[in-house]
């Protein structure tokens, strides 16, 4: 199933490639450019090699599973888990990002170090809002004060 | 004459500041199991834009190497090696130190590193001007040959799958692609944002993927165990020194030009030279048991490859791993395009790097001899307060290249592709080499067709010569490589 997934990512790439190459072809007046190539059967041709290898990915993914069951190795493949914590962590992430246009750098920032602090396995609440504090007052004034990096200041803050 | 003038330049104070925050850094870096050299690169590359050009290559370089040296530390004191390359280094390393040899083995993985990387440094500054003198006769069709032999060369020995490689290394150049097509000034793969308009920014690219990704994959990542035993005597004594130093002169010369061919990653140089002196021992049973060639080879040959990889580089602009793309990358954003041009116009800017590297491998072998015990303890820094902190410099990284939120989202989707390439054994190589070389590739490849058309590549010698070896590589690079284990193919593949 995954193997599917995989190659399916290089099919879908490859089709984004060849199909935005072929626009860009008819687009372009091969009169008006003077390089032989232009912008749009380089970006095609490389299309094409991903869709080809999106294929030959299929067929050998297919046949090593063959060759497995032929030599009697039916074991299934061990699939591997995501752990949660990382769909956690990406989430926060993710809302960290969004929480940065709304409300500026700080505040978010507390909150974000707050959460992946404890979902990276620090459990004790004190230890976290100590270190929290301390690591988000460094990147602060580190940052923000001293190299100033100019972060939004949010558009829900005044 | 130049090379003296960048020694001198060296070791000013500043230079000399950056040598030795490169060298801790790097051996940092190197114990800390989970974060390799790119990933740290790629993390520090925006603080790079703050510094000058000499003082942040220094660094950036100073992370690479020294990394090579920090990665035997942990294989030889609790069989957890601290980088890819210092994985053949705990067959022996480990059994050495449960025979209260600890700081034999550790004795000889640093003077045999220290040997390594001074051979490298000496073989750049006397090979490196010729190179990048006979670099002079490339045209557009050469380096395009030269551009299309290093990407075949990467994708043939990354990981244990060419279609894998081949699949990301593609992917990387059309990644490349996106924006304005610099000739004709039409939008690519822009579908109709503004942000993508622009075209995707090298750093949050390379943060996310090494930096966010490495993260997100170690969040998952145990503690390891702490060294509690004692050292023991550190310099080996008569036939063990003698060995020791002979094995680590073999692995230096294996490894000296390993560095130059792009895709032989230190890794990939350390396993051939473990198997190597395997070969030539009268007693190949002992390897695994205890012997200390098997701990000096390995470690001499993934130091000299480092060392050398910089000569392409410098000298062609070409970047044959993952980490060295990421100078690539800190040498643009400061304005130096690398290759021949740069040993002409920037003589002191090279020299003092070339320097440099003597400078720091002295630094390397006083840091990782009597600090050792110091080395192994922060070895087991727990990744919980570690990898927050990461993520928090990776967001200010990515945002702070443009100024924009935009590149944060690369950042974390970049990540996300990182960390999923990670866990499914996809090269992380080819793609961002693919990517940062991408630009090259296509500006070569076009200029040589509205030069001479698809034939050109073959009226010029030395691109039929590269595209021939090109076909070689392609053909025969699994057939050695498949004496390399493939986890340890996908483990490089990772970083």
């Amino acid at each position: 199933m995954m193997n599917w997934i995989e190659g399916l990512v290089l099919l879908v790439i490859g089709l984004i490639g060849l199909v935005e190459g072929l626009r860009l072809i008819d687009r372009i007046d091969p009169d008006a450019i003077t390089d032989v190539l232009g912008p749009g059967y380089y970006i095609f041709s490389l299309g094409l090699i991903l869709m080809v290898t999106g294929i030959a990915y299929f067929l050998t993914s297919y046949r090593n599973i063959f060759k497995l069951k032929r030599n009697g190795l039916n074991r299934e493949m061990e699939i591997q888990k995501i752990n949660k914590a990382v769909f956690y962590m990406i989430g926060v992430f993710l809302i960290y990002i969004i929480l940065i246009d709304m409300f500026g750098y700080l505040g978010p920032s507390f909150f974000f170090f707050l959460l992946e602090f404890r979902l990276a396995g620090v459990k004790s609440w004190k230890r976290n809002v100590l270190l929290t504090l301390i690591v988000t007052a460094v990147f602060y004034f580190v940052f923000v004060q001293y190299c100033r990096i100019v972060f939004p200041h949010g558009v829900l803050l005044p | 004459m130049d090379l003296l003038n960048g020694l001198i330049n060296v070791f000013s104070p500043l230079n000399l500041f950056y040598c030795l925050l490169g060298a801790i850094l790097g051996t940092l870096v190197g114990v800390l199991p989970g974060l390799g050299p790119a990933t740290t690169m790629a993390i520090l590359l925006p603080i790079t834009m703050h510094l000058s050009p000499t003082g942040s290559i220094i660094m950036l370089a100073g992370i690479y190497y020294g990394a090579q040296y920090g990665g035997s530390t942990t294989s030889i004191l609790v069989n957890i090696p601290g980088e890819t390359s210092s994985v053949p280094t705990c067959f022996d390393g480990y059994p050495m130190t449960k025979q209260g040899r600890a700081g034999e083995a550790l004795w000889i993985a640093a003077v045999g590193s220290f040997i390594a990387g001074t051979c490298g440094a000496i073989g750049i500054s006397f090979v490196g001007v010729g190179i990048a003198t006979y670099a002079l006769k490339f045209g557009p069709s050469e380096y395009f040959a030269l551009l299309f032999f290093s990407l075949t060369a990467l994708i043939s020995v990354s990981g244990s799958s060419f279609v894998k490689g081949l699949g990301t290394g593609v992917t990387g150049l059309i990644l490349a692609s996106m924006g304005t097509d610099p000739m004709t000034g039409v939008g690519r793969l822009t579908f109709g944002t503004i942000g993508l308009t622009r075209g995707l920014e090298i750093i949050p690219v390379a943060v996310g993927l090494f930096g966010i990704g490495e993260i997100l994959i170690n969040a998952e990542a145990g503690i390891a165990k702490i060294y509690e035993g004692k050292l023991g005597k550190m310099m080996p004594r008569g036939r063990d020194l003698r060995k020791g130093l002979v094995a680590s002169l073999r692995g230096t010369i294996l490894g000296l030009p390993l560095g130059v061919i792009p895709g032989i990653a230190p890794p990939v140089a350390s396993f051939l030279a473990y198997d190597l002196e395997k070969k030539l021992s009268k007693y190949p049973e002992r390897f695994g048991t205890g012997v200390i060639e098997g701990v000096a080879a390995p470690e001499a040959a993934n130091n000299a490859t480092a060392q050398t990889g910089f000569l392409p580089l410098m000298a062609f602009g070409i970047p044959t791993s993952p980490a060295m793309a990421i100078i690539l990358t800190a040498l643009m954003i400061n304005g130096l395009k690398p290759g021949p041009l740069l040993f002409q116009e920037q003589k002191l800017f090279v020299w003092t790097v070339i320097g440099s590297m003597y400078v720091g491998n002295v630094i390397l072998l006083i840091l990782n001899l009597p600090l050792v015990g110091l080395w192994a303890r922060i070895s087991v820094l727990p990744y919980k307060y570690l990898g927050p902190i990461i993520l928090g410099v990776c967001v200010i990284g990515a945002y702070s290249s443009r100024n924009t939120m935009f590149d944060v989202w690369v950042a974390l989707g970049a990540g996300v592709v990182g960390y999923l390439m990670r866990k499914k054994h996809w090269p992380l190589g080819p793609l961002i080499l693919g990517f940062v070389l991408g630009p090259l590739f296509e500006e070569a490849l076009r200029q040589s067709l509205s030069i001479g058309g698809p034939m050109i590549f073959l009226r010029r010698p030395i691109s039929v010569v590269l595209l021939i070896l090109s076909v070689i590589v392609i053909l025969t690079s699994l057939r050695y490589l498949k004496r390399v284990p493939k986890g340890t193919l996908e483990a490089e593949s990772d970083i």
